[in-house]
């Protein structure tokens, strides 16, 4: 018992009593709850500032998804067209062939046609000229007149059936 | 040789050796028994060097609870400096308790935490020239100490009801047996929450920062007598005391943590950690 009352001072006990009752007061009532108030915002705060930045990250994904369907869709209507416009340029080629190869026959044929004239009317010049010709020929050689109609038309018949022969 | 050992005894009777007298222990000599003997008939001197334990109390206390505000009043949402150090702090000791005591952690961190941060200033505070730890009295452990004991008292008589806490206390007797007991259950329970906790607490936490404080204080009349060369000896025992300060405030916090969790309704000690931690503190008692 000596040593116990020798080593504790009652009076210094008690103090320490009162010093830590009042360190534990002030703490508690203006640190300790104040401090981890503060922390428990910043949690909450930081959960709320990653579950933003997660709900952000999910709409960037969407709106990456939506823009690359998009850009899908412009890419494939871009296709669409290009064909179509290809497409188009082949039916205009061709129509455009097409009318080119009627206007080319048409020529061809108004050029045939006209050449056929041109030898028809030759033809008949030249029937004509050898009618005279033979006319001329026949006179000299009968050397007597004759009816120069008559003559003519004999002579065409005679032409036109040895053309009928050929 | 002897001569030596004379002249070094000299210079400790100069430097602390007053003071060893008066509180019967060898250690350092602080700034109160230097102004009391600069100053031998000035009752100011003399007052605060009697009552030097609570003189270095107050100024640890004023240190804690100023930084303490002050980083309580800090709003930035990034800490920095005494709101940095305050926010580890309390995170670190939160994290502990709510290890131990699970939701009720909360609840307990600011007694807990008061009583870690107090006991760890003034263990380190000893080895702060002319400074003085008063944990190295007994009479502050034993303040502590019972503090200790009657918050946990009263945690056990809120948690679980007197009549409850009164059954705990009587061994939770089940049968006749159990009943006859009681007195005995009583009776042990008694001495060894109401006597040997705070004992138990006190003399740990006061023998060790005593003999701490003693050993430092050879190592530095040795450095008198050798002139410095076991120098490198006294830092490594100032190493050893600050680690094993540290330890002492953390045994002292864990062991009331425990003493707490051991009064809350076992329904609440469903974790398994929370269960081996619960049957640490009995290991470590003995």
């Amino acid at each position: 018992m000596d040593f116990f009352a020798s080593a504790i001072n009652l009076k210094e006990v008690f103090v320490q009593l009162i010093a830590f009752l009042i360190i534990l007061w002030v703490l508690k009532t203006f640190a300790w709850s104040k401090i981890l108030g503060a922390m428990d915002a910043r949690r909450e705060r930081i959960r709320l500032e990653l579950e933003k930045i997660e709900q952000a990250k999910k709409e960037v994904e969407s709106l990456r998804t939506t823009y690359e369907m998009h850009l899908a869709q412009i890419e494939d209507q871009a296709r669409e067209k290009l064909q179509q416009v290809i497409a188009d340029g082949k039916r205009i080629s061709r129509e455009l062939q097409d009318e080119a190869r009627q206007n080319a026959r048409s020529i061809l044929d108004k050029a045939k046609s006209d050449i056929e004239l041109e030898i028809d009317k030759a033809k008949a010049s030249l029937q004509h000229e050898i009618a005279g010709l033979t006319i001329l020929a026949t006179e000299r050689l009968l050397q007597r007149k004759i009816d120069a109609a008559k003559d003519e038309e004999i002579i065409l018949d005679i032409i036109r059936e040895i053309e009928k022969q050929k | 040789m002897e001569e030596t050992l004379q002249a070094a005894h000299q210079i400790a009777a100069h430097a602390g050796a007053s003071h060893a007298a008066h509180s019967g222990s060898h250690e350092l000599p602080n700034i109160t028994t230097l102004l009391s003997q600069l100053w031998p008939d000035s009752l100011f001197f003399h007052f605060i060097h009697q009552w030097e334990n609570i003189f270095f109390c107050t100024l640890i206390a004023l240190l804690i609870c100023l930084t303490a505000l002050y980083a309580a009043r800090q709003k930035s949402i990034i800490p920095k400096g005494i709101q940095n150090v305050w926010e580890f702090i309390v995170e670190a000791i939160e994290g502990f308790v709510s290890s131990i005591l699970g939701s009720h952690g909360r609840k307990h961190l600011p007694f807990l935490g008061t009583l870690f941060l107090y006991i760890l200033l003034m263990d380190w505070s000893g080895l702060v020239p002319l400074m003085k730890s008063p944990t190295s009295s007994w009479s502050t452990t034993i303040a502590l100490a019972l503090c200790v004991m009657v918050y946990v008292q009263y945690t056990g008589i809120r948690e679980q009801s007197f009549f409850s806490y009164l059954k705990h206390m009587a061994g939770n007797p089940s049968n006749a047996f159990g009943l006859v007991l009681i007195p005995l259950m009583l009776a042990i329970n008694i001495v060894i929450e109401w006597v040997a906790v705070p004992l138990s607490l006190s003399l740990r936490l006061f023998a060790n920062i005593s003999s701490e404080d003693m050993l430092l204080f050879k190592f530095a009349e040795l450095n008198v007598m050798f002139k410095g060369i076991p120098f490198l000896l006294q830092l490594f025992a100032n190493l050893l005391a600050i680690a094993f300060s540290f330890v002492q405030a953390f045994v002292f916090m864990l062991l009331s943590t425990v003493y707490i969790s051991q009064v809350l309704p076992h329904e609440d000690h469903g974790a398994h950690e929370e269960k081996e931690l619960a049957h640490s503190p009995t290991t470590i008692n003995h």
